[in-house]
Formats: structure tokens, C-alpha cells, sequence
């Protein structure tokens, strides 16, 4: 049994071509069957007329002949007008595929432009979220900075208001001082007076009229404080020698630290630059921070004095390049250390020593204006403080000076 | 201590110069006068020299460096020490400046009576002493 012929292959072929082509195959198939059957047909006959020595070409025979020979030729002008009307619908349909290919190659050429346009405003479409993106970011920072200068406006504008007041507090002090102090003359003049005339005769007078001394004085203390508070910003400055300062004041605190038996040590470094100080102002913080260690110590215990050139070479708090920083890397600041053994100052209180009217003494004892008017004339002089305590075994004050003066003096 | 020391006061403040003169008195030491005024002052000053002056600085009608000046111009008074009382600075500010004001010894109110003695000693026996030669 022979097996078929495998058309799907056929079609398959055929499926690729173009209409045309596809169209003319048939046509092709008939033409090749007429060009090749009738000569074959002639071919036979004159063999079968030899065989059988027949005259083709007279009579009867020669009509048959003649008319095979007609139909073979006019199979041979068929086939062959077949052909050429195939070879041209192919050589059309070559052209129109040609067209076609052409075409489908613009075609592709205008997508393959329109892709990289797509891909051109991806990428912009990208380029522009990750702008946006950034955009966004920054606006959140300006957004936070916008905040937190806010937040900083607002301290700096309490701050100020509180200065405001102080300031006002501080002028009418020194505004009433005169009036007040003329007063206290009279009343504590009036109680020495009287002291003196009772002798020690009525004990209780006496206790009144040393009640009647101490609430002078204290007034008068207060009053002290706030002219301090209340005293010019600006400095006299001269080149002053930093220990011979340290040395008078000593001298001028020694009353309070035999009565509290208060053993000071003095560390005084030698060869210390001279600075530019206002000397009365150096001496009121001094003074300040020397009876701040004293009554930290009830029961008495070591003040230590230290002062000390110290190269500034590394960063700090307070040291740096930034603006805010006073001293530079390389710089040489002179330190000036006050440390007691006293009770030291309790943590939470800390953060505060410096406001204003802050005291830890019992009322009366203290106008709580002492270290401010200390970071004052430190700020004043451009120098920097620190205080460090160890609660219940005492605080260390260190307070940090510029060789060269404070800025634009 | 020859003798009572003489001490004028000036300050407007009446009613401080009538204690002080009261406290030093009772002291048996001292012999004060009183005047409440700058013009007051330096006529009672001119009138019976004292041996020593307590001189107040703000005052209503002149201030105490103005009274100091025209009695250190005055050739009687020129050597009567000086001593400046005044509620106008306050007591360390006088202490940082050794206690001295315009070139002359300051005491800052208020200042106790002891003090004020002590003060008026110093300066009364520094000019009782003969000058260096």
C-alpha cells in the first residue's frame, strides 16, 4: 500500500506564499501537464508507427499527425502563455511583497521611533518622580527647619521677654538702690547704736536688735544682687594678670573660710599669659563662686583654685570651626577651676543653676542671681563655663578664658 | 587719742547725719557736726575746719567730688582727710577699688558703725602724723 502524499506539508508551504503565488500553482501544475503529456503523445505515435512501418505522413495517417503536431504546438503556446501570465502575477506579487516589506520596514521604523520616544518619557517620567521625590524630601526638611526655628523663635522670644524684665528689674534696682541704701544707713547705723548703748544687759533686746542687723544686711544683699544683674555690659578691659586676681579674692573671702573652716588650696600656674580682663567684673565672679563653694560646705572641706594654659586641640562643646564656637581648634584658652567637696547639686537641678533668681539656699539666704551674673561676665569676656557635680562629694566650676581677649576688643 | 576728733558730715539725709552724730558721740571719742547740704557743708567746713569730713556723693544741690575739689582748693582745708559715704555704689564695687574714689577713702552704705570707726581711725591718724621727710 503506498502511503499518501503528506499535503499538510503542502498547504503548509503554500500558507507561507503570497496570494498570488498561491492562486498561480494550479494553473502551473495544467500548464506543465499539457507542455509534457502531448509531445509524449506524438512521441508514442511515431514509435508505434514505426513499429508497425505505418507512413505517417500520407493519407489518413498524415491528417492524424498533422493535427497531433497542431495540438502539441497549441499545448506548447498554452503552457507557455500559462507560464509567462505565472512568471508575471509572481513577479507582481514579488513587487507587491517588496511594497509590502518596505512598508511593514517604515512601519517598524516609525514604532521603533515611537518606542524610544516611549522609552525617552519613561525615563523623563522617572527623572521627574525622582525630582519630585527629592523635591518632596526637601520640602519635608524645609518643613522641620521651619519648625524647629519656630520652636527656637518662640524660646528666643520668651527668652527675651524674660530678659526684658530682668532688664527692668535690673534698672529699677539700680534706679531705687540709692534711695534704699540711704534708708538701710540709717536703720543699721540706728541698731549698731543701740547694740552699743544696751551693752549686754537685756538679752533679748540684744537678740532683736542682731535680727534687726541680719535683715539689714540681707536687704542689703539683695539689693547687691540685682546691681550686679543690672550692671553695663561692657567691659574695661586692660591686661590683667588672671592669679593676681585669684590672690586678692582669696584674701577678700578669707574671713568666710576660716568661719567655715574651709581649708583653700591654690594651684596657680606659672607663666600665665596675661589677658585682657575687666578686672572688678573677673573679681565679682570670683567672689560669687568662691561663697558658692564655701556655703556648699557647712562642715567645712577643701576649695581647690586651679588656673592652667590649656591647647585647645581637639573639638569640644565649645570648641570648633562653627560660628557658635569660641574657641578654634590649635587655640590656647587659660582654665580657671573652682572645686569644692561640699554637698554637690542634685542632677535635675542642674540644667538650671543659671536662670535667673534659681537658688538651692533656704529664703533669705540667698537672691538666686550669683551664677547668672557669673555667665554673664564669663559671656562677656567670650570664654565658656562648666560645671560639673558630683552629687554629695561637691562641684567642680571650670571656666575657660581666651588668651587673646573677647571677640572685637 | 588727744582729745575728741572733729568730724563733719555732709549728707542730705538728715536724719543719717542725726544718728551718726548720735552713735559717734556716745563712742566719747568724737565731736560731730552736721550739715545737710553741700553749700551748708562747705561754710561749716570753712567756720571750724574739722579733723576729718564724711562726705556723702549724690546730692541735691552738688555732688561730694565737687564739694571734695573746692575744699582741696581751699589752702585750710587742702589736708583734712575725706572720707566718702555713699548709698550710690555698692560695697563690693568699693572693695574692688581698694576702697578709694576719686583718689580718697569710700565707705558704701549702709555701713555699720564699727566699720565707720575703723575707717575714720585709719585716716584721722594718717594725717596726724608729721609728714615723711
Amino acid at each position: 500500500m503506498k502511503t499518501p502524499r503528506p499535503v499538510e506539508t503542502n498547504a503548509v508551504n503554500r500558507e507561507g506564499l503570497p496570494p498570488g503565488i498561491q492562486a498561480a500553482i494550479p494553473r502551473l501544475h495544467a500548464a506543465f501537464a499539457l507542455m509534457s503529456v502531448i509531445p509524449l503523445l506524438i512521441c508514442c505515435y511515431v514509435l508505434t508507427a514505426r513499429l508497425f512501418s505505418i507512413d505517417i505522413l500520407t493519407g489518413l495517417n498524415g491528417v492524424y499527425f498533422s493535427l497531433a503536431v497542431i495540438i502539441a504546438l497549441l499545448g506548447l503556446f498554452i503552457g507557455r502563455h500559462i507560464i509567462q501570465e505565472i512568471v508575471r502575477q509572481l513577479v507582481e506579487a514579488n513587487a507587491k511583497a517588496r511594497r509590502l516589506v518596505h512598508e511593514l520596514g517604515k512601519v517598524n521604523e516609525q514604532l521603533a521611533v515611537e518606542l524610544n520616544h516611549r522609552k525617552r518619557s519613561e525615563e523623563q517620567l522617572k527623572q521627574a518622580n525622582t525630582e519630585l521625590a527629592q523635591r518632596q524630601r526637601k520640602l519635608q526638611e524645609v518643613v522641620a527647619d521651619l519648625k524647629k526655628s519656630h520652636g527656637d523663635l518662640k524660646a528666643t522670644q520668651l527668652q527675651l521677654i524674660q530678659v526684658e524684665k530682668l532688664e527692668s528689674v535690673g534698672r529699677l534696682a539700680a534706679g531705687v538702690a540709692h534711695e534704699v541704701k540711704n534708708p538701710l544707713a540709717i536703720v543699721l547705723m540706728g541698731v549698731n547704736f543701740l547694740s552699743s548703748h544696751l551693752g549686754g544687759g537685756d538679752e533679748s533686746a540684744v537678740q532683736t536688735l542682731k535680727d534687726m542687723d541680719d535683715a539689714v544686711r540681707r536687704a542689703d544683699a539683695v539689693i547687691k544682687g540685682l546691681l550686679d544683674f543690672s550692671a553695663s555690659k561692657t567691659l574695661a578691659l586692660n591686661l590683667e594678670d588672671l592669679n593676681a586676681i585669684v590672690e586678692r579674692t582669696c584674701l577678700l573671702v578669707k574671713h568666710e573660710l576660716d568661719k567655715a573652716h574651709v581649708t583653700l588650696m591654690k594651684t596657680l600656674g606659672e607663666n600665665l599669659p596675661m589677658l585682657r580682663l575687666d578686672v572688678n567684673k573677673m573679681q565679682q565672679l570670683l567672689i560669687n563662686l568662691l561663697m558658692n563653694a564655701i556655703y556648699a560646705m557647712p562642715e567645712g572641706g577643701t576649695l581647690t583654685v586651679r588656673t592652667y594654659p590649656k591647647a585647645l586641640t581637639g573639638p569640644g562643646s565649645s570648641v570648633g570651626s562653627r560660628k557658635t564656637d569660641q574657641f578654634a581648634i590649635g587655640e590656647t584658652a587659660v582654665v580657671t577651676e573652682v572645686e569644692d567637696t561640699g554637698t554637690g547639686i542634685p542632677a535635675d537641678q542642674l540644667p538650671k543653676i543659671f536662670d535667673p533668681f534659681f537658688t538651692t539656699k533656704p529664703t533669705g539666704q540667698g537672691t538666686g542671681l550669683g551664677l547668672t551674673v557669673v555667665r554673664n561676665i564669663v559671656d562677656l569676656h567670650g570664654g565658656t563655663i562648666d560645671v560639673q557635680s558630683r552629687e554629695g562629694r561637691g562641684v567642680k566650676v571650670t571656666i575657660l578664658l581666651k588668651v587673646r581677649g573677647p571677640a572685637g576688643t | 587719742m588727744a582729745g575728741k576728733r572733729r568730724i563733719l558730715v555732709i549728707d542730705d539725709e538728715a536724719r543719717f547725719t542725726r544718728l551718726l552724730k548720735v552713735a559717734l558721740e556716745n563712742t566719747g571719742g568724737y565731736e560731730v557736726a552736721q550739715a545737710n547740704s553741700a553749700a551748708e557743708g562747705l561754710a561749716a567746713a570753712r567756720t571750724a575746719p574739722p579733723d576729718l569730713i564724711l562726705l556723702d556723693v549724690i546730692m541735691p544741690d552738688q555732688s561730694g567730688t565737687e564739694v571734695a575739689s573746692q575744699l582741696g582748693a581751699d589752702e585750710r582745708l587742702k589736708k583734712t582727710p575725706i572720707v566718702f559715704l555713699t548709698a550710690a555704689v555698692p560695697k563690693d564695687a568699693a572693695e574692688s577699688r581698694r576702697g578709694m574714689l576719686n583718689g580718697r577713702p569710700f565707705l558704701a552704705k549702709p555701713v555699720s558703725l564699727d566699720d565707720l570707726i575703723a575707717c575714720i581711725e585709719q585716716h584721722v591718724t594718717t594725717a596726724d602724723e608729721p609728714p615723711a621727710v
